[in-house]
């Protein structure tokens, strides 16, 4: 990323705090960044998610069969030690834990281009632990040529080879390049990072002057707004392609949001004003109804048409009476 | 070629490759 020479944290993308990767450490707990089906969309393929929502590995079944395939070499261990021979046990046994372990590794390999999938900026993992997988069948095909069919160098190693090629083509190869990170719309990682940091600062606090205020309804409503801005940010994040109209719009709502709570909560108890309440109500249901319509154009990838309806609210925001 | 039939195929090619190694294997053994 840029090198400002600013004392900050390099930005490091959530698929590489967990998987390794050009700055992995430990990440920030993003409460956003959960995927989730959308109601009434189809998944896509590589999304495919539980009843839980969980995603599903996708080499579950598959990875399970390697193993079984070569369970016939616990059989061979078991009939080596019942023979006596127990260096023929270990050499069985072992060539099986190498098919176990590539097993292992094509299943991590598979959760780890899940979560590279799942982000729109991501990281590709720090390991292709997929290709290492399928590396690690081939060589313990080849062994098992050698050491227990005992079929001779060239052939083992013609079939490790067919093996591991063979492993590649089906589970696939690892992500080996970042995404997202140029985008045509010059929108950065850092700017979706700062812009979801300010918007969520800014809800918190909506949500800390929320809680000063007595009346229940405007509560609510507070708390409706908040879980949309939420959604908002959330649907951000998954495609940041309209970062600069959305921003611009949160940090105005938002702001707007805030300072009217704010002043509101301060001074509910000092004038018993209806007409104030009125008003504050009637400002919150105007905010309701335009980040839910603003949310709903984010998902239908339409051109937001903020500025004059930012101006407009901007305004109203200055010719309250709660606000002044 | 359908990439899902390559998969599948490259798929059972690899099954059939370590399954009949570790047969073999056995077979070697008993």
């Amino acid at each position: 990323m840029s090198g400002d020479g600013s004392n900050k944290q390099p930005y490091a993308p959530k698929s590489a705090t967990r998987y390794g990767g050009r700055g992995a450490g430990p990440g920030r707990h993003a409460p956003l960044a959960r995927a989730t089906p959308a109601e009434g969309v189809p998944p896509k393929s590589a999304l495919r998610f539980d009843r839980n929502g969980q995603r599903r590995s996708r080499f579950r079944k598959r990875s399970w069969l390697l193993i079984l395939a070569a369970f016939p070499l616990v059989f061979a261990a078991l009939s080596s030690l019942s023979a006596g021979n127990a260096i023929g046990m270990a050499v069985n046994l072992g060539l099986f834990a190498m098919f176990a372990f590539a097993t292992f590794l094509i299943q991590q390999g598979g959760q780890a281009e899940d979560a590279y999938l799942d982000r729109t900026y991501a990281s590709p993992p720090a390991t292709p632990r997929k290709l290492i997988g399928s590396l690690v069948v081939g060589a313990a095909t080849a062994l098992t040529g050698l050491l227990g069919w005992e079929i001779g160098l060239i052939q083992s190693v013609g079939l490790g080879a067919l093996a591991a090629g063979a492993s590649v083509l089906t589970f696939g190869l690892d992500p080996m390049r970042a995404k997202g990170e140029i985008s045509l719309s010059g929108v950065t990682p850092q700017m979706v990072e700062e812009a979801i940091s300010e918007a969520e600062e800014r809800i918190e606090g909506i949500e800390r002057a929320a809680a000063d205020i007595t009346d229940q309804p405007l509560r609510d409503r507070l708390s409706r707004i908040t879980a949309r801005s939420r959604d908002i940010l959330a649907r951000i994040e998954k495609d940041p392609s309209d970062l600069r109209r959305a921003r611009k719009f949160l940090k105005v709502y938002l702001e707007g949001a805030l300072e009217a709570t704010r002043k509101y909560a301060r001074s509910q108890h000092e004038l018993g004003d209806s007409e104030m309440y009125l008003k504050f109500r009637s400002l919150l249901d105007d905010m309701q109804g335009t980040f839910d319509d603003q949310y709903e154009k984010l998902l239908t990838n339409d051109r937001i048409d903020l500025d004059v309806e930012i101006d407009v609210l901007a305004e109203r925001l200055n010719r309250e009476t709660v606000l002044q | 070629m359908n990439p899902r039939l390559l998969r599948t195929l490259a798929f059972v090619v690899l099954i059939g490759i370590v399954f009949a190694a570790s047969c073999a294997t056995f077979g070697h053994v008993g």
